[in-house]
């Protein structure tokens, strides 16, 4: 599994590269991100652009990496692809995250 | 092959003469022969319906298909669930059954609200989403088999 981490602007960018964050992925993806994040530091964006397809699983994941946040620390999301804007939207999670629009997202 | 988005592949050329899309497959359920499984549905139809149905259905599928790999079967009582998938395009979408031999699924695993995003639930939407982007669901358990059959129709009405 591919996650990049990079700085941008004072920010810890996390780059999924993979085409899908399904159940088959998830626990990894969460346990490799998430010592990342646990962390007291710089505001972090999750860019999403590289995934295709998410599932419950997925999402799963996502919402365990903004609950592993300490207190003060912000995740940002960007570069949602449109099979990953619905499960957002239709789970209403799209009112809780931060969700950067995608002028300022990364290159889709 | 009809590339682009929209709901449009699945018109065209009259019925009879417009070849059968059906795919099947029978597999033991695991995190990694769902996901096989979905490539190989997606491989196999996406030419023939538009993207967004295509999407759409593969998200059901793999609710479903996760809910019985994850839970159908306790931990160490044995193989993992045997399932059978069937996807038929027909004019109004995607009709699609799936049986397999696993137990009944938790109660959590079939309930049709989702979790409030408040609380950062990190699962329970499975049901929740299968519920919301099928038409004509039905469920029923008969000797030892759980039966799902469904529609993931062309046009999807967005909420609100």
């Amino acid at each position: 599994m591919q996650v990049t981490l990079d700085d941008e602007a004072g920010k810890v960018v996390v780059r999924m590269s993979e085409k899908r964050l399904d159940a088959a992925i998830a626990g990894e993806f969460k346990d490799t991100v998430r010592p990342h994040v646990a962390a007291r530091g710089p505001d972090l964006v999750l860019d999403l652009a590289a995934v295709e397809f998410l599932d419950s699983s997925g999402l799963g994941a996502v919402i365990a990496l903004r609950k592993a946040l300490p207190d003060g620390r912000r995740m940002a999301l960007r570069g949602l692809t449109p099979n990953v804007q619905r499960v957002f939207r239709l789970t209403r999670m799209d009112k809780v995250f931060d969700i950067l629009p995608d002028a300022e997202g990364s290159a889709a | 092959m009809i590339a682009g988005k929209g709901p449009v592949a699945l018109d065209g050329p009259p019925a009879a003469a417009r070849p059968m899309v059906v795919f099947t497959r029978s597999f033991r359920a695991t995190k990694d022969t769902v996901r096989e499984s979905l490539l190989a549905l997606t491989d196999r139809v996406r030419g023939h319906v538009g993207a967004d149905l295509m999407s759409r259905t593969e998200l059901v599928l793999a609710e479903l298909l996760n809910n019985v790999a994850q839970h159908g079967r306790p931990r160490g009582m044995g193989a993992q669930p045997l399932v059978h998938m069937s996807i038929v395009a027909q004019p109004d979408g995607l009709a699609c059954s799936v049986s397999d031999d696993g137990g009944l699924l938790p109660g959590v695993c079939l309930s049709p609200r989702a979790p409030d995003p408040a609380t950062y639930p990190e699962g329970g939407f499975g049901w929740f989403l299968i519920d919301h982007l099928t038409q004509s669901l039905v469920y029923f358990r008969e000797n030892d088999r759980n039966f799902v059959a469904f529609t993931v129709p062309v046009e999807q009405a967005e909420p609100h």
